[in-house]
């Protein structure tokens, strides 16, 4: 078990009666990329400020290596927590060119050691060729490089990145997003990431907390968020489905109309006890030879897969993602069935 | 020429470019510490309060020279009336004048009526510093003056230079406050030029109307070199 690096206990955040986080606790140990996911407003940006040092907490406190750096009766002003930060404006200072933005927080360094670094990082986010040039004569990924590279220069215990790539294009955020993620793994930094963006969450993040309301729903890997959410929020903001009514048979079986649901059931109730289970596009597969029909009612056409919008008989709606060879106009009837590994279901009377 | 040179004096003349000279330079000085000072203010407290004060502060533009004269000229005599008469009281000593007649004055006026002009470039230079600069200024280990020497300073330079340009060139120009607010016999180019040509002697006026023409080029050329940039 490696050591905590950050650790958030209880955290609670307000301005007079407005509450921005209620009770925000987490732990991230060393070398891991955290990420806080949540829709805007959820509390996230406020939760990284706090840690920065940018906000006070009214409640609760944050530990980093152990020591408290904010509670609400201790703080530690931002300049002396050694946490790099990286803005979503990336906020490079426009009167320096690239080679000195990086150098900027490299001011008790000699000057030999402290351009041997600047060429070190130059080279980490390949901007050797421009680091003569100032913020402005730069690409918005260049400048984004450019504010990584300045965060990391001086050796921080960690990085935060506030909506780090949502300035960019969405071919290039892709791409950047991976370069991040390999260049944080290489370096071995520890690193806290807020985007409202699950894709950028899933490529870059080892963990992922999901908010709401100032509060995580759920900490925990991508694909256990995805395919086993622990409330009908974190369900309804990660990935794409529908909740459809369905009826528990014994504890291994749940039927719905589509068919029976076989595995384990999360939160086991009563035979005949109602729930609303959550099917996923990629749950239903295309199926020419299967007597569940189904009418297509909307089709978004994505290159490799269409995601269709079925209307069952029962007059349910449901996603299903198909190879996108198998092209159907709408108001055609295509045949379906059920393959899913893992059953999320909610009763119906739980939030 | 040599009779032009005869007629002419030119340490007078001097003089006069040394008054309007020193004046803006002064001035120059005064209205962009001021405008700063309240630039600084409105970025520290973003509220609706400031937002006014600075509206109402930058208002003194719209007056004319010796609207803005008088005006400034009224509360200051009463205020010198005032002092006068406490001083004469409590120690016994005649002070006279002590503010109406003397650079202050005309250093208040130019500040009210040039505030405006320098306010827009230090204001605009103040908006490149995002907080999220600062912000970053400080994850990166400073704070305070230091912030204020290696990020704000050098992002401000231009703004400020702009502004005292301005301001400095203005009151080289400015003639109407001047003349109703100068210590006695106190002239400038600018007084000099309305003083010969309302005279009819437009020999006499042609140098200092020169000097102003060459100190009013100053801006242009300045501007053009940094929309060159």
């Amino acid at each position: 078990m490696s050591t905590a690096l950050l650790q958030l206990k209880n955290v609670r955040q307000a301005y007079g009666e407005q509450v921005v986080i209620r009770d925000l606790s987490l732990v991230l140990h060393k070398g891991d990329i955290g990420c806080l996911l949540g829709p805007s407003g959820c509390g996230k940006t406020t939760a990284l400020r706090c840690i920065a040092g940018f906000e006070p907490v009214t409640a609760g406190e944050i530990l980093l290596n152990g020591f408290c750096v904010s509670s609400a009766d201790a703080f530690v002003p931002p300049e002396q927590r050694q946490i790099g930060m990286v803005f979503q404006d990336y906020a490079l200072f426009p009167h320096l060119d690239v080679a000195a933005n990086i150098g900027f927080g490299l001011h008790r360094l000699t000057r030999a050691k402290r351009e041997r670094r600047v060429d070190e990082l130059l080279q980490i986010v390949q901007l050797v060729s421009v680091s003569k040039k100032y913020p402005h004569e730069l690409s918005g990924g260049q400048q984004q490089r450019v504010a990584l590279a300045r965060a990391l220069a001086p050796k921080p215990e960690l990085l935060l990145l506030d909506e780090p790539f949502s300035n960019l294009d969405v071919s290039l955020r892709e791409r950047l997003s991976m370069e991040v993620r390999e260049i944080l793994k290489n370096q071995g930094i520890t690193a806290i990431l807020v985007t409202h963006d699950q894709a950028e969450a899933f490529a870059i993040a080892d963990e992922i907390g999901v908010m709401h309301q100032g509060e995580i729903q759920q900490w925990d890997t991508a694909f256990n968020l995805y395919h086993r959410p622990v409330n009908r929020f974190v369900a309804n903001f990660v990935g794409q489905g529908v909740f459809l009514p369905g009826t528990v048979i014994n504890a291994q079986q749940i039927e719905i109309e589509l068919g029976i649901l076989k595995g384990e059931i999360p939160r086991y109730c009563d035979s005949g006890c109602k729930v609303d289970v959550l099917v996923r596009p990629d749950d239903i597969v295309y199926d020419d030879s299967s007597p569940l029909q189904a009418t297509v009612i909307y089709k978004a056409f994505r290159g490799a897969d269409i995601l269709y919008t079925l209307r069952l008989d029962g007059g349910a709606k449901v996603l299903a993602l198909v190879p996108s060879h198998h092209n159907h106009v709408i108001g055609e009837k295509i045949g379906i069935k059920l393959e899913a590994d893992h059953i999320v279901a909610f009763h119906q009377s739980m939030q | 020429m040599q009779s032009f040179t005869q007629d002419y004096d030119v340490a007078r003349y001097l003089e006069f470019l040394w008054h309007s000279l020193s004046l803006s330079g002064l001035a120059a000085l005064l209205v962009c510490l001021v405008v700063i000072t309240m630039v600084y203010a409105s970025r520290r407290y973003p509220d609706s309060a400031t937002r006014y004060a600075v509206r109402t502060a930058i208002i003194g533009y719209a007056l004319p020279g010796t609207v803005l004269a008088i005006g400034v000229y009224v509360p200051l005599a009463w205020l010198d009336g005032q002092i006068s008469e406490l001083v004469q009281r409590w120690l016994q000593i005649e002070t006279g004048q002590l503010i109406q007649g003397t650079l202050i004055t005309m250093l208040i006026a130019y500040l009210i009526r040039f505030m405006a002009v320098s306010h827009y470039p230090i204001d605009g230079a103040m908006q490149r510093i995002t907080h999220s600069i600062d912000e970053a200024a400080m994850s990166l280990g400073l704070h305070g003056w230091a912030m204020i020497r290696k990020v704000h300073a050098p992002i401000l330079k231009s703004g400020i230079f702009t502004a005292a340009t301005l301001v400095f060139v203005d009151v080289m120009k400015e003639m109407p406050i001047t003349l109703m607010t100068r210590p006695f016999g106190w002239d400038t180019l600018a007084i000099r030029i309305f003083e010969m040509t309302s005279e009819g002697q437009w020999e006499q006026a042609a140098l200092p109307a020169v000097t102003l023409v060459v100190a009013g080029l100053i801006p242009i050329f300045l501007f053009m070199r940094q929309t060159e940039k």
